[in-house]
């Protein structure tokens, strides 16, 4: 009995580094989300390519700066990905944003895929590499950067948005937009800002799960996937809620494998978390209802 | 005869293939308190919506304040002095009443000492708000919304303000009472255009009125006359109720 | 019996329907440079397995055309489907030694099965959620049932034996080892899965998908169950996807789990969007392009590892330039050529404008239109089309509307009327069944309605028309009024499939049902008409048109004077009249017109903050006071009273 909760709970120790990345990602997928009303499924991409610059600008510049460089470089790419795709199918649907976002993902991956090939690289550690045993199993330093920054980031991030005027106009854009450009603020200027915003999130999360798992083009952004089931369970548009789902999801994924023969099947977390999904949206989902009456024709 | 704070001249407005608007013109004087009244679909929110800036003239003018602003975003005119509280009282509703106040502030929002003397004056108008400063908006009582929405389009002390349907949904008592503070809001210089669907409440708090129907101006008087205008009560309900009007005013003569 | 004309019997086949088959110069030759292909002198036997390939890709796109092109239901898991087929073939070839073709039925079915499944998450989610829901779908079974050594195999690999059909020495050998002979295969199958997909788009199957897509409340509200229909396209989808998954591993001969991963159903939306999403054969010319490119970026050695950069480059400018992708593009050149060629014009001429069409609808004035029927002095007695029973409905803490009662007798035209915020929309949709009231009952033809859904009230006899317009704006008049004719359309799905004899003859009865409503509207010059650059008045009558096409006696109106100016209302109020008299109309109509309104009643119920406020005749609504002060304010007896 006590081994089966030893070995939960070092599962749950385990599983704390992948929750934090999934907080970070989690939190930009919530920004973009409260700002545009679109799930940004490039988010990963979005979070890889600057672990990837980092990789190749660190040796020319040494580490500090190619990280900031690294860090500004995915702001500046969730601002492009929101200006040339997001804001131009505004017009056509939410659903055609959506798909302009994986398109987005499609090309991003193909690019990092031909530019620095396919196979597994080293990533690029901000932290001097130290093991150490958590019962049966091994941490890292690197694990504790991660969950370090996801809540030094965290705290940031709920700081910005309650004492900044920055933080006030994003907030209040994403309330409701319409009254927020009655109070003078641009909400096209808010937008973009929280892009960037999740971009750079999106990157430090990416640089310092890269420093663990290594790089790869198409790995390391599914990596991510799991963040939007995140999102998806705290409520989409909650920070605070992204940041819980964030754990249960990591820790599902750190728990399933111990719970006997069936969670050792492969994929069987996936699986959970899949279903947990499902259902988190069909109870939230809509059912034909007069609110759905929109004009066809506007 | 100076030029008026706000002039609309010739505007037409269309939602995709709907027309909302049909050569609409009308004024707003310095310190005047101006109704538009005329039954639902005539383009009361439409004329509110186009001097606002939420939505652009596919034709006409629009000048405030000696400037041309036809077609600017809602966002650059409220810093020109324009304070809009739209219809449905588009609260921010998840965030506390204090939070609310703020936004109204945001255009000034460079002043720091300006905004706890922008937030005390409201509290005079408005003494309820000041218990509920910390509650979410979305819980406030339909009254106490209303008053918030007007409260916050004060913050940036407008130079015009433009209020949609505030009597939707309140007991006429409450109605009444806003009424009066917005009568000192206009006595301290802020000019009002109100749009209203219930004709007796606006035609005697405004000094002049336009009626509106299917998107065009049928009316335009002081608002003393047009509440002595059997006109109006057919431009809601028909000729049979003017009829009947006049029927009423012969016994009771 | 209506006004109009009509034909002598129908022909035995319906040729404008079969007009799609006529054999063109220009399509028998592309079937013959399609046949002819392996056969080209010279050519490596590399480029007919590219061809083959293409064909693969062409099915799969044809089932994403079908499932998010056609019924608006996006998925990112169109990979996984085609891995299901794969896979479950591998599986019964080794376990079980059957191969292919025997392998399709059970390779088909397990990928319609896993569509269907995510189809019933469909039901519950829409739009973007949908999008991501399809994909972490897809991501599941790329974990999860791919990775399963029970399913894939030993070793992650899948291997089935590409089949010998028939004995060598006999008359007829099928080597599918032989690339034309698979070439020839794959082409059969694209060919099938076109054609189902063909017959279904122009039949009742096809206009029911494309009113899901365009707005699921008017599809509901022409009696089509959305549920069906949306779980039939997932179901189908799946299975052309499995068909192209069956074939694909059959031709390779052995699968791996990547192919068929979350990149692999990106690239199968790539193919379809850059076709054009909606149009089948742009789903064939990018399956053709795709294998294609893939080719000559693997030829070329210096374009070698660009594939997934151009494809993915393509994606987006289709999205974003250029959305109707290779059809529209291909639409364009075929407009180009037959302006060089200087075809000769259509017979009748130019279509003629929106404003020409416009006047011919204006009812004539003048136009004798029959007295309203005497409202009978107890209306308790007379007969009953609508019966709303204390009607209450809430919403979080608030009562909408509190214990309303309403009666719309035969052959009664009634309003419903109220000052903003009233309720009247709240209850008029609780009627429609898009409301559950919270108390009461709703019965309609005397039949208790309370719970039945929206498809199955309109099929009682209901129509009704929409505040906001749910017109489908990508289509003509014609088309629109045609999708009205799901409920008096007795065929199945797979008689549209089949194209059977009885599936034409009854596509020829209700395209003569949608003429007689036009003709009794005067619509004829709109039919062709794309709905999208109509004016408002004249698209608020199509909508009305198509509540009759339904063969609904009883048609609920929501604002139809909303955005009509004065003309156009005065000519709606005289329309309603006259439908009435001529067709034996029942009409409810919310208004916030009220001097429309009471030209048309014969009775008027009056709502105020939820309740019922008065009800009565026309004249007595207007003289009562307690009307004219929920409207004005005030009591007429202090309005206008001149001194």
């Amino acid at each position: 009995m006590i081994s089966v909760l030893a070995g939960i709970a070092v599962g749950i120790a385990l599983a704390l580094p992948l929750a934090s990345a999934y907080a970070l990602f989690g939190l930009g997928i919530v920004v973009i989300h409260r700002a545009s009303r679109v799930l940004n499924l490039a988010h990963g991409a979005i979070a890889t390519l600057p672990a990837y610059l980092l990789y190749s600008l660190s040796p020319r510049i040494g580490i500090p700066a190619a990280v900031l460089l690294s860090l500004f470089a995915g702001g500046l790419l969730g601002v492009a990905v929101e200006r040339l795709v997001v804001r131009r199918l505004r017009r056509v649907s939410q659903t055609a944003q959506t798909v302009g976002t994986v398109a987005v993902f499609a090309l991003l991956v193909a690019v990092m895929g031909k530019v620095w090939g396919t196979n597994l690289l080293p990533g690029v550690s901000l932290v001097p590499h130290q093991a150490f045993r958590v019962g049966q199993a091994l941490m890292f330093t690197e694990d504790l950067a991660l969950i370090a920054a996801s809540i030094l980031g965290s705290l940031v991030f709920f700081g910005l948005f309650k004492f900044t005027h920055f933080g006030l106009a994003m907030r209040l854009a994403a309330d409701n937009r319409q009254a927020a450009s009655l109070m003078g603020i641009d909400p096209d200027r808010t937008t973009a800002q929280a892009w960037f915003l999740a971009g750079v999130f999106a990157a430090l999360g990416g640089v310092l799960l890269a420093g663990e798992s290594g790089l790869h083009p198409y790995l390391l952004p599914l990596q991510m996937l799991p963040a939007f089931v995140a999102a998806l369970l705290g409520g989409l548009d909650s920070a605070f809620g992204v940041v819980l789902g964030a754990l249960v999801v990591g820790v599902a994924i750190g728990i399933v494998p111990s719970l006997g023969s069936i969670g050792q099947q492969p994929g069987m977390p996936q699986v959970a978390l899949t279903a947990l999904a499902l259902v988190v949206m069909a109870r939230r989902g809509v059912r034909l209802q007069a609110g759905d009456v929109r004009s066809s024709l506007a | 005869m100076s030029e008026p704070l706000l002039r609309v001249t010739d505007v037409d407005a269309h939602y995709g293939p709907i027309q909302a608007l049909r050569a609409l013109s009308l004024e707003v004087h310095q310190g005047e308190r101006v109704a538009l009244v005329g039954p639902n679909g005539a383009g009361k929110t439409s004329t509110l919506r186009v001097v606002s800036g939420m939505i652009r003239p596919t034709r006409g003018l629009v000048r405030f304040a000696g400037e041309e602003i036809t077609g600017r975003p809602a966002h650059e005119l409220v810093a020109l002095g324009i304070a809009h509280v739209p219809e449905g009282r588009a609260l921010f509703p998840a965030m506390t009443v204090e939070d609310n106040l703020r936004a109204g502030f945001w255009v000034r929002r460079s002043e720091r000492s300006g905004y706890q003397r922008a937030r005390d004056r409201v509290m005079d108008y408005f003494p309820i708000l000041a218990e509920r400063e910390g509650q979410a908006a979305g819980t406030l009582s339909g009254g106490e919304q209303q008053m918030l929405v007007v409260a916050r389009g004060l913050m940036s002390e407008p130079k015009l303000l433009l209020i949609d349907e505030l009597s939707l949904g309140l007991a006429p008592k409450i109605v009444a009472q806003i009424f009066e503070i917005i009568e000192q809001i206009n006595r301290q210089g802020t000019a009002v255009l109100i749009v209203e669907q219930f004709v007796h409440m606006a035609l005697q708090n405004t000094d002049r009125a336009y009626a509106l129907a299917k998107g065009q101006v049928v009316m335009d008087d002081s608002s003393s006359r047009l509440l002595a205008n059997p006109q109006l009560v057919a431009a809601y309900l028909g000729d049979v109720a003017v009829a009947h009007a006049r029927d009423l005013s012969l016994t009771s003569a | 019996m209506t006004v109009g004309t009509r034909v002598a019997t129908p022909p035995l086949v319906n040729w404008s329907s079969l007009r799609r088959y006529r054999a063109t110069p220009l399509r028998l030759l592309l079937l013959a440079a399609l046949l002819a292909w392996p056969w080209v002198p010279g050519l490596p036997v590399a480029y007919v397995n590219d061809a083959s390939t293409a064909f693969e890709y062409a099915l799969v796109a044809v089932s994403l055309v079908l499932l998010t092109g056609w019924v608006g239901q996006i998925s990112l898991a169109q990979g996984a489907f085609v891995g299901v087929a794969g896979f479950t073939t591998s599986l019964v070839f080794n376990h079980l030694g059957i191969r292919f073709p025997f392998s399709l039925p059970a390779a088909v079915a397990a990928s319609a099965a896993v569509a269907v499944m995510l189809g019933v998450v469909a039901l519950r989610v829409r739009g973007l959620y949908l999008a991501v829901a399809t994909l972490i779908f897809g991501w599941m079974a790329d974990r999860f049932l791919f990775a399963a050594s029970w399913f894939v195999g030993i070793g992650g690999s899948a291997q089935v034996q590409t089949p010998l059909i028939g004995m060598p020495g006999t008359l007829t050998v099928f080597d599918l080892y032989d690339g034309r002979v698979f070439y020839w295969v794959a082409l059969a199958a694209l060919g099938l899965g076109i054609l189902l997909a063909s017959n279904l788009r122009d039949s009742k199957s096809g206009r029911a998908f494309a009113a899901v897509k365009g707005s699921e409340v008017a599809a509901a509200s022409l009696g089509i169950d959305v549920t069906r229909y949306k779980l039939l396209a997932f179901a189908i989808s799946g299975g052309l996807a499995g068909l192209a998954g069956n074939l694909q591993i059959t031709g390779q001969g052995s699968a791996v789990p990547d192919e068929y991963n979350f990149l692999s159903s990106l690239f199968f939306l790539s193919v379809a969007v850059v076709g054009g999403l909606t149009s089948l054969r742009g789903a064939i010319a990018a399956g053709l392009l795709f294998a294609a490119l893939n080719e000559v970026f693997f030829r070329v050695t210096s374009l070698n590892g660009y594939i997934d950069i151009v494809s993915a480059m393509l994606l987006l400018v289709v999205l974003l330039a250029y959305p109707g992708g290779l059809a529209a593009a291909g639409a364009r050149v075929q407009g180009l050529s037959r302006s060089l060629l200087r075809r000769r014009q259509e017979p009748g001429g130019e279509l003629p404008t929106p404003r020409e069409a416009a006047a011919g609808l204006a009812v004539t004035p003048g136009h004798q239109v029959a007295a309203p029927p005497p409202i009978a002095t107890d209306r308790a007695t007379a007969e009953a089309i609508l019966e709303a029973e204390e009607i209450t409905i809430r919403f979080g803490g608030l009562t909408a509307v509190d214990s309303v009662s309403l009666r719309v007798n035969r052959g009664e035209i009634v309003g419903l009327i109220g000052p903003n915020g009233a309720g009247k929309t709240t209850l008029f949709n609780a009627v429609a069944g898009l409301n559950q009231p919270a108390a009461g009952r709703v019965k309609l033809y005397g039949r208790d309605v309370t719970n039945l859904p929206v498809h199955e009230r309109a099929a009682l006899g209901v129509g009704r028309t929409f505040q906001l317009i749910q017109l489908f704006p990508e289509q003509t008049v014609f088309e629109n009024l045609l999708t009205a004719t799901h409920l008096a359309n007795r065929t199945g799905f797979l008689q549209h499939a089949l194209l059977t004899t009885r599936a034409l003859h009854t596509e020829a009865d209700v395209r003569d049902r949608v003429h007689e409503v036009v003709a009794e509207l005067g619509m004829e010059a709109l039919l062709q008409r794309r709905v999208a650059g109509l004016p408002f008045g004249v698209l608020r009558t199509v909508e009305l048109a198509r509540a009759l096409v339904t063969g609904a006696k009883f048609v609920m109106l929501d604002e139809p004077a909303s955005g009509l100016d004065n003309a156009e209302t005065e000519n709606l109020a005289q329309r309603l009249l006259r439908l009435r008299a001529d067709l034996g109309l029942t009409i409810l109509l919310i208004e916030h017109d009220v001097p429309m309104v009471t030209s048309v009643s014969d009775y008027i119920y009056v709502i105020n903050r939820g309740r019922l406020l008065a009800e009565g005749t026309a004249e007595a609504v207007q003289r009562n006071e307690d009307v004219v002060l929920a409207y004005l304010g005030v009591p007429t007896s202090a309005m206008g009273v001149p001194a």
